[in-house]
């Protein structure tokens, strides 16, 4: 017993001791660090490409280590990733899956020493979540402690946690189902943190071999509502469009959408990664963008979207090329039907341009745009376009000289959840495919969960709906609010 | 008689000629006329022959060491000057030929004992009207007691207006003076040494020259004019160590050396002066000089004091070819201070760190900054304060991971102003901070203590907007919690204020920071890349202080009735919109989600506070932009203005009227 006891303080010293030491070496960090976690099989697969892409930008070798030429060192290496004491660069990332296949693929990869073993995180059964929400769901709920081991212990090991970076789908089941539970799970744990997703949304011209995608998409949804500060819509119907109208690929495959996606998750990111005199943290990125709490689905637009044989004919690069083409609806990376019922407008507007750009080009370019009228805005209050200039990786090479990437909020946004809703309801009324959910307790006694979600997300829409008018700013309230 | 005649003409006595003539029996009445004009020229000879006598070397050692008047003969009392045996110099060399005269005359006259006065008077009369002009200089060099440079000015002058027989004379008396002239020239403008014991030069060491004035006799600038002068002086170099002050003494500098030219030659000399010293940490040894002259003349030295000499030799002054050289000693300074500048001292290194941390152009380092001090910060300075700031700043620095070196170069000063005491208990000390920064030389001729104190007037409003915009985010992270759809109907009020605001400030922040700084910093490096000459450098820099100081509003104008110093109106209503910004965010801070009577009405006055503001920087940008000189002010307008929500609803609003404007 004596002896029991000894050895367990010497070891809590022993404990100690390299706790400290860790604590020591760790002091120096960065503020604002972003953990992000990627959830089911397309969110380690964007993931992943995300990845590949940060190292790549930051000249770090797919085992971790920074390559000789990535000696500049302005670059804000630390947001994203950490350095670990034998000065490898380790991703801020938890890879969570139900199913082993895309997590082998990652670690039979180059990329498979980049990551923290410890922070990938397989369901020991494996059986995966059956592109079933609330399997996914569930699953989640019961392997929480595990997954928040991981989670808290990534938050601890940073000096100002930011916040959260989630990658899923909200088609699957493990991205949405498991990733609609950690998304309610991290709004009570870091209630101060700021949680941003990346969300696919599913291909509609395509049928889907998910028969219950509505059902998956529609829960997903009031979750990415209610839980999520700000929502990066990917949309898989304008991925795949791009890729074959613009990108002239016959059969894209995953890679390849992927390969856009992280373009966008970088990009979106850059103004955090470099010294900048603007837009330094991610609340500084997307609050200007987020006027009301709920209206925070952002769509994106990417420019110059070619075919490397493309790229090296010679193309027009200035601001005001580049900001005039992020406008045209053909490079919006989400497909949005024409709605007769509103004069759908821009809520806001970042325009991230990196590369070789006059900064004295920027103001004409605004006042092109505004002459133009190629945007519409709310009526309801003050909008303009926001361009942040933002330094390109030095260590990649582009035939471009100038790119840029538009964040919008816009109100036809509302198409797609309004398009969830329609094929939801096709479905419900069928009541077909509902025994899968409800062999899963939340589902067992009643429906309510899904008709819970559908008033969520038929609210959002509604709510955009009302941002298309000048009353929007009364809208929710019975009496007339204080005005302006 | 004859040879009496010549001893009176080369300068001795002339008694017996005088004697001579006041006994009107001995000569006949014509040759007396004759005598008498003899008798003029020698005289005029004479006084000459005296100046030269008493002012040449010996003597003037003897004053030079006994004082300025030791008790010789007061007629000619002269402050003693190397341009004036200079002078005396050229004067006798002139004096040559007529002495030749008088002798071969001597001769002839020794063997024709007949040699009639009239052929006398005849050669020495050639000599009068030179005497004359001669005599008068001399008059008005004793009369207004000309000295040093002065005496050249007056030679000048009478060349210009003199004809031939006299021009050729004054040309030869000028070049003798010359000499002294480029020498001292030739040592200023190779060495910055200021070789000039006397106080003749038109540059002068500024503590010498109010020192001396007393002694030089040249008094008409007092200490008044030195300051005067002082002011004038637009280059102020090292403005630390006195010693090494030089300016331009007016009243000594020849009328045909403009002042332009003068201020360049100021500028070469002191740049010289300049390089020599180096602060002391790279160059221990009292090595003074020899390091640097010979880096910055390298092998071309020879040929830079040859082309002194040559203008030195030429027979009359070329203005064009003076100008010529002085102008190639400057680009070969400047193209020397160039490199200094930007090869030791790394200038567009230095510049980038003014704009990355006086001008926030490391928005990250200050993100982290803002929020490590401002627990020091908002509260009353206290004697630690600025240790702590200090404190914050490095470790805000480290995070970013910035390193040490360039770190070091900068730190916070909190002076505390013993007139506004009453701010300091009001509480916030974020307005008195300051930044400071370790020029390295030879950088402070870029960065005074002027420009820096401008960076400062930066810094604390860029700074000042950062942290509103800072504040304002944290608001709307609060506000983000609730997405559930029930909320309190002030809820939705309060976010649509947070939200206009937010708006004003990121737009005011988007426009400070790329139209303005980002646009104006480009054009900076632009000039400053495509030059090799320091001086385009300066005057680059110099115009990218005065545009963004004019563009970011903090340019104040003087009230010519008041002849106070009024702030700019648009940086007022500025400060007005980020105070009303504070004031939200603290209320806010303190409220809950429902707000009770009196919050709904502070809110609903903060609404009706952020309407006037607005309304009224919008008519001021729209007034004021179509003014010639207004075009930033539609930069800021177009970003503020752009779906015309303002301008609309100042439509629909026409009659209101700003009242509670500045």
């Amino acid at each position: 017993m004596c002896g029991d006891r000894y050895f367990t303080s010497v070891y809590a010293v022993l404990r100690f001791n390299l706790y400290f030491c860790r604590k020591i070496k760790f002091t120096c960090k960065m503020p604002c660090e972003m953990i992000t976690l990627q959830l089911g099989q397309c969110g380690n697969q964007i993931g992943f490409e995300f990845w590949k892409r940060l190292c790549a930008e930051h000249g770090i070798s797919p085992e971790g280590i920074l390559e000789e030429y990535a000696t500049e060192g302005t670059d804000r290496k630390d947001v994203f990733f950490y350095q670990a004491d034998d000065e490898h660069y380790i991703p801020r990332a938890v890879l969570l899956d139900l199913e082993p296949r895309v997590i082998h693929t990652i670690m039979n990869s180059p990329y498979a020493k980049l990551y923290n073993p410890e922070n990938i995180y397989l369901s020991k059964h494996g059986g995966g979540a059956g592109n079933n929400w609330a399997s996914g769901y569930s699953q989640g709920e019961r392997l929480q402690e595990e997954i928040f081991d991981i989670i808290d212990r990534e938050a601890d090991g940073s000096d100002s946690l930011e916040g959260f970076v989630l990658c899923h789908s909200i088609a699957g089941g493990t991205g949405s189902g498991m990733g609609s539970y950690l998304l309610e799970k991290l709004t009570d744990r870091f209630p101060k943190k700021v949680i941003e997703t990346y969300s696919v949304f599913p291909n509609q011209d395509e049928i889907s071999d998910v028969v219950v995608q509505p059902y998956n998409s529609l829960l997903t949804l009031k979750r990415l509502t209610q839980s999520a500060d700000c929502v990066v819509v990917l949309d898989n119907t304008a991925l795949n469009r791009i890729a074959t109208d613009r990108l002239h690929i016959q059969n894209p495959s995953f890679t390849q959408i992927n390969t856009l996606v992280s373009t966008i998750m970088s990009v979106s990111t850059t103004t955090l990664r470099y010294p900048s005199y603007m837009n330094n943290d991610l609340i500084g990125l997307i609050a200007p963008l987020i006027p009301t709490p709920r209206l925070h689905f952002l769509m994106t637009g990417y420019t110059p979207l070619t075919t490397d044989q493309e790229a090296a004919s010679v193309r027009k690069t200035t601001v005001l090329d580049v900001m005039r083409r992020l406008l045209q609806p053909k490079n919006m990376m989400v497909s949005t039907a024409h709605d007769r019922n509103a004069a759908h407008c821009y809520i806001s507007i970042l325009n991230i341009i990196q590369g070789e750009v006059d900064p004295t080009q920027v103001h004409k370019s605004l006042q092109r745009i505004r002459e133009r009228k190629l945007a519409q805005f709310i009526p309801w209050g003050p909008a303009s376009i926001q361009v942040a200039l933002s330094r390109k990786s030095p260590y990649i090479q582009s035939a471009h000289r100038v790119s840029g990437l538009m964040l919008a909020n816009h109100t036809n946004i509302s198409s797609l959840f309004d398009r969830a809703l329609q094929q939801y309801d096709k479905l419900r009324k069928r009541e077909a495919f509902l025994e899968q959910f409800r062999k899963e307790s939340m589902f067992k006694d009643n429906l309510e969960e899904l008709d819970h979600s559908r008033e969520v997300v038929q609210e959002l829409v509604d709510e955009y709906q009302a941002a298309t008018r000048p009353d929007y700013l009364s809208w929710g309230t019975d009496q007339a609010s204080i005005d302006s | 008689m004859l040879h009496e005649v010549f001893l009176a003409l080369i300068g001795y006595s002339d008694n017996f000629l005088t004697q001579l003539l006041e006994n009107d029996s001995i000569l006949d009445s014509s040759e007396s006329i004759l005598i008498k004009r003899i008798l003029n020229i020698a005289s005029e000879y004479k006084s000459l022959k005296t100046f030269i006598d008493s002012n040449i070397s010996v003597t003037g050692v003897d004053r030079s060491l006994g004082g300025s008047c030791s008790g010789k003969e007061d007629i000619q009392r002269q402050p003693f000057g190397v341009y004036l045996q200079a002078f005396c110099c050229g004067l006798n060399e002139v004096l040559v030929p007529y002495r030749k005269d008088i002798a071969d005359l001597e001769g002839v006259s020794l063997t024709d004992p007949y040699l009639p006065l009239l052929t006398i008077l005849s050669k020495v009369e050639e000599y009068s009207k030179l005497f004359e002009v001669l005599n008068y200089m001399i008059k008005q060099m004793s009369e207004q007691h000309v000295h040093g440079c002065q005496i050249l000015d007056l030679l000048h002058r009478e060349v210009t207006c003199s004809v031939n027989d006299v021009k050729e004379p004054l040309k030869c008396i000028i070049q003798s003076c010359h000499v002294v002239f480029f020498k001292q020239l030739s040592s200023w403008l190779l060495y910055g040494q200021l070789i000039d014991q006397y106080a003749e030069f038109f540059i002068q060491h500024v503590s010498d020259a109010q020192g001396t004035s007393t002694s030089t006799t040249t008094d008409s600038f007092s200490s008044q004019d030195t300051n005067e002068v002082l002011s004038l002086e637009p280059r102020r170099f090292s403005r630390d160590d006195s010693v090494h002050k030089y300016a331009i003494q007016y009243t000594m500098l020849p009328s045909y050396i403009i002042p332009s030219l003068a201020h360049k030659i100021l500028f070469i000399g002191d740049t010289i002066v300049m390089f020599g010293c180096k602060p002391k940490e790279k160059n221990e040894t009292g090595s003074y000089m020899s390091q640097y002259i010979p880096s910055l003349w390298g092998d071309r030295e020879v040929e830079f004091f040859k082309k002194l000499q040559n203008l030195q030799a030429m027979k009359t002054f070329s203005h064009t070819e003076f100008e010529k050289t002085v102008d190639e000693f400057q680009s070969c300074v400047t193209e020397h201070l160039w490199k200094l500048a930007v090869e030791e001292a790394e200038l567009f290194l230095q510049l980038k760190l003014m704009k990355d941390f006086f001008l926030l152009g490391r928005g990250e380092l200050f993100l982290e900054f803002i929020q490590q001090a401002d627990h020091i910060l908002q509260n009353p300075r206290i004697s630690t304060s600025t240790k702590a700031v200090n404190q914050a700043f490095h470790m805000a620095a480290r995070k970013i991971l910035i390193n040490d070196d360039t770190i070091n170069k900068f730190s916070f000063m909190l002076p505390g102003k013993s007139s506004s005491d009453v701010d300091e208990i009001k509480g916030s000390c974020w307005h008195l901070l300051t930044l400071t920064y370790k020029v390295s030389w030879p950088l402070h001729l870029l960065f005074d203590s002027v420009a820096l104190d401008n960076y400062n007037r930066l810094f604390c409003f860029l700074l000042c907007v950062k942290k509103t915009q800072l504040n304002l985010h944290n608001i709307w992270r609060s506000h983000m919690q609730s997405r559930t759809p029930c909320v309190y109907e002030s809820e939705r009020a309060v976010w649509h204020l947070r939200n206009r605001l937010m708006f004003l400030v990121d737009n005011l922040q988007y426009y400070l920071q790329v139209d303005v700084l980002e646009s104006q910093y480009m054009l900076l490096q632009s000039a400053v890349q495509a030059t090799k000459d320091f001086e385009k450098i300066q005057k680059a820099h110099t115009l990218f202080q005065a545009n963004i100081l004019s563009q970011t509003f903090l340019l104040a104008e003087t009230i010519s009735s008041g002849s106070e110093m009024k702030s700019n109106p648009v940086q007022s209503v500025l400060a007005k919109v980020l105070d009303l910004c504070d004031r939200f965010c603290t209320s806010i801070c303190s409220w809950g989600s429902d707000l009770n009577e009196s919050q709904l009405l502070e809110l609903h006055n903060m609404a009706q506070e952020y309407e006037g503001l607005v309304m009224y920087l919008l008519q001021l940008l729209s007034g004021l932009s179509l003014h010639p000189c207004g075009s930033h002010l539609s930069q800021l307008l177009l970003r503020l203005d752009f779906n015309r929500w303002f301008s609309k609803e100042h439509n629909d609003t026409s009659s209101y009227v700003v009242e509670n404007s500045v």
